[in-house]
């Protein structure tokens, strides 16, 4: 065994003297000289190194499998404000269904049907075209009631 | 000499001794070497076989347990009427499951849990406990669809009892079809359009109505999801997940107009009370489009609580899957056929006898009445059979069937709804027709026909002769985009305009001048009515003593129809007679529709009485 230092030396005296293979292959441990770390420190750097690899695909994975759960949250929540979506519209039809009108119309208001108690306020003889439009006030938005031009339903007092 | 050589002795001796060992150490390092290179062999051959042989079986065993399909379920469509208003939607309701493994062969654990959620779930603990034990798997659903109230009891009482209930009890989130309009009548709650609708099951398949005849639009797609899973089921997207998106059902906007339904299940009611009828149907078309307006009938269920249901007739729509002899109301094809045909007019006279004998059959008027001489007019609104019969006669047997098979009797409407009938009728030709059944068609007997058949072909009359298809889907949306769409389709031309103009007038005549159909006169507007009385068919081919089918068919206003509308009534014992009360309910329900529709009255109305407040 030749220990690196002479090693080193008969490498270096290689390189002054003529160039040959054997002396270009000298230059690596010249070379690793620079980095002559005591073999146990080599070996736990080695370790090191592959413990920070791991490390690093372990967060990725880790901020892979959070961006998954922060995903999985999110849509969970739009799942839940859909239901909560889906179920307002059903309170809006069960709000707008004539069965529960009535029933509040004749329970909680105490109003009665209308029966045959209304009457169509008279419309002058000739036709329509030739009529003034009645003014109807019109709702923001909104164009004339096409009813204004014809004879209007009045419920009676 | 002898010291060299004594001490080379020695030394040779060390040497043979330091061989010998050399050798022992040799083999012993061999041993261990062959040892280590069978042991890693050994290695070898298992790592090969278990990583190269076995891979496949292995490592699909491996994703099984960690790697499977989720079903990524669709939101099925909604169901809105022509205005827009919310006919069907959607919610969730939680299913319940008990978990049984680990309890095999632990029925006191398991009675224990039974005893406890068998009340909150309104069941019998020991019939919870024999499904249980004859169930095979370990997760076991023992509710389906459960409300919120009772969910919430089940929560609180896995809180109570979390050693017993905590992971042996879970409540699965599932779609629930939800129909938001429900009403009571007879202390039965039911479903505003339930027959239209039909119902949705737990699987997202549509039965009957639209649900069922628009069920691929409706239910939409369901998607999958392939993936890795956590501890808790969830899926772990560590690579491009393989997946394919649920795809959501298209909505669907129907025809009815929620109004109109309203009013026509509202007169339903009161004249089933009224006449104290057994059931019955009310049909409202749009004349000039073929669209539903409003399909109605009793008896009918709650589609919220189909799974309750016992009587599955009561599923079944009448108006497209009960065939009836329609009565008088077909007298009115029968005229438009006739009149069409130029061989009578509606002042064309005649002599009415009470009854007149074909084939050795006497076929009589309802009453037994001798008119006299009368025009068509009045035969017509008298609801003479003997007219009708001279009608038809003049027109011929050949051109009266052409007429009714042009008017679509006897033949499916093509109506988007399923389960429809072509009812039944007795073509010349056939083995079963009978000379006799020509007489009796002209006046609605020995003929069947479904009611939508019927409301169809007045619909001809009273759109001014035109046969249109009749339909229930308006539009289907997919998201704000209109995917498919109904319209006005014509399938032929039946009967002039200028004889369905000459109908609708001689119909209006009857209702103003006091004859059969008057009670279905409205104030202020002409309406063409006619009223029908069938006698109900018994088992052995004749006719029941008791009970009878009493109608009105008609449409208004009588020129420029907005509807048409068929009122059927089943066995009304206040009257059999559809003059007495399907023409009071017709004119009643035709009034209210005719405000709601804000047609102008044409004609005086009388002073309305105010009616005191109570």
């Amino acid at each position: 065994m030749v220990p690196r230092a002479v090693a080193a030396e008969q490498s270096a005296g290689g390189l002054i003297g003529m160039v040959s293979i054997p002396d270009v292959a000298g230059l690596r441990p010249n070379f690793l000289r620079r980095f002559d770390f005591h073999p146990a420190l080599t070996i736990l750097t080695a370790v090191a190194i592959v413990a920070l690899v791991c490390i690093i695909y372990l967060g990725q994975v880790t901020a892979v499998i959070n961006a998954n759960y922060t995903l999985q949250a999110l849509q969970e929540e739009h799942t839940r404000l859909l239901r909560e979506h889906e179920d307002l519209m059903l309170q809006i039809g069960r709000a707008q269904s004539l069965p529960a009108i009535e029933r509040i119309a004749r329970e909680k208001l105490k109003m009665q049907p209308i029966g045959d108690s209304y009457s169509y306020l008279p419309v002058p003889a000739g036709p329509l075209t030739a009529m003034t439009p009645l003014p109807t006030p019109a709702l923001p938005g909104e164009g004339q009631h096409p009813d204004s031009q014809q004879g209007q339903l009045q419920s009676s007092p | 000499m002898s010291t060299t050589a004594s001490m080379q002795g020695a030394l040779g001796q060390k040497a043979q001794q330091a061989a010998r060992h050399r050798r022992v150490d040799a083999w012993r390092v061999w041993a261990v070497l062959v040892l280590f290179t069978l042991f890693a062999a050994y290695n070898g051959v298992t790592v090969f076989r278990v990583q190269v042989l076995q891979y496949q079986d292995l490592s699909n065993m491996a994703e099984s347990r960690i790697k499977w399909k989720d079903t990524l379920m669709p939101g099925r469509g909604l169901i809105y009427d022509s205005r827009g208003i919310l006919l069907a939607g959607n919610t969730t309701a939680d299913d319940v499951y008990v978990d049984k493994s680990r309890l095999e062969d632990d029925d006191a654990t398991l009675h224990k849990i039974c005893d406890l959620l068998a009340p909150v779930l309104g069941q019998q603990p020991g019939d919870m406990f024999r499904r249980l034990k004859e169930a095979s798997g370990i997760n076991i659903r023992v509710a389906s669809r459960i409300d919120d109230d009772t969910a919430a009891r089940v929560r609180r009482l896995k809180e109570n009892f979390p050693d017993l209930l905590q992971y042996r009890v879970t409540l699965d989130p599932q779609p629930l079809r939800q129909y938001p309009a429900v009403d009571v009548f007879q202390g039965r709650e039911y479903g505003l359009a339930a027959a239209v609708l039909g119902y949705t099951d737990h699987d997202n398949q549509g039965h009957y109505g639209v649900e069922e005849y628009y069920n691929d639009q409706l239910a939409g797609e369901a998607g999958w999801i392939y993936a890795e899973h956590d501890a808790y089921g969830r899926p772990l997207v560590l690579q491009q997940p393989q997946m394919q998106p649920a795809k959501d059902g298209a909505d669907l906007v129907l025809t009815i107009d929620s109004a109109i339904q309203y009013l026509a299940e509202q007169e339903l009611h009161r004249s089933i009370e009224e006449f104290k009828a057994d059931s019955g149907y009310v049909v409202v078309q749009d004349p000039g489009t073929g669209a539903i307006l409003a399909l109605a009938s009793w008896p009918t269920f709650d589609p919220n609580k189909f799974n309750k249901v016992t009587d599955y007739g009561l599923f079944k729509n009448p108006v497209v899957s009960d065939v009836r002899e329609p009565g008088s109301t077909m007298k009115i094809l029968t005229y438009a056929s006739a009149i069409d045909a130029g061989v009578i007019a509606p002042d064309t006279t005649f002599y009415g006898r009470a009854c007149v004998v074909k084939y050795g059959w006497p076929l009589c008027n309802a009453t037994h009445t001798e008119w006299g001489w009368q025009t068509m007019t009045q035969g017509l609104g008298r609801s003479d059979n003997v007219a009708a019969i001279y009608a038809a006669e003049q027109l011929g047997q050949d051109a009266f069937y052409r007429y009714i098979r042009a008017f679509g009797i006897g033949q499916r409407t093509g109506i988007d709804l399923p389960g429809e009938v072509a009812g039944l009728v007795n073509w010349p030709g056939d083995t079963s027709f009978s000379p006799v059944d020509f007489y009796t068609t002209a006046f609605g007997q020995s003929a069947a026909t479904t009611p939508i058949q019927l409301i169809n072909a007045i619909s001809a009359v009273a759109n001014g002769g035109v046969l249109l298809r009749p339909y229930i889907m308006k539009e289907i949306r997919q998201g704000d985009k209109v995917i498919a769409r109904n319209d006005r389709q014509e399938i032929r031309r039946v009967i002039s305009p200028q004889t369905a103009g000459e109908i609708a007038d001689m119909l209006a005549y009857g209702v103003e001048h006091g004859m059969v159909a008057r009670y279905a006169y409205v104030p202020g507007y002409h309406v063409s009515v006619k009223t029908g009385t069938a006698q109900l068919p018994d088992e052995n081919g004749g006719y029941k003593a008791e009970g009878t089918f009493a109608s009105a068919m008609g449409f208004a206003p009588s020129h420029g129809a907005r509807f048409t509308l068929y009122i059927g009534l089943m066995h009304p014992r206040t009257s059999p007679w559809g003059e007495n009360t399907a023409s009071v309910a017709w004119g009643r329900l035709a009034k209210q529709i005719l405000l709601y529709m804000k047609v102008q009255p044409t004609e005086p109305l009388p002073t309305p009485t105010p009616t005191p407040a109570p």
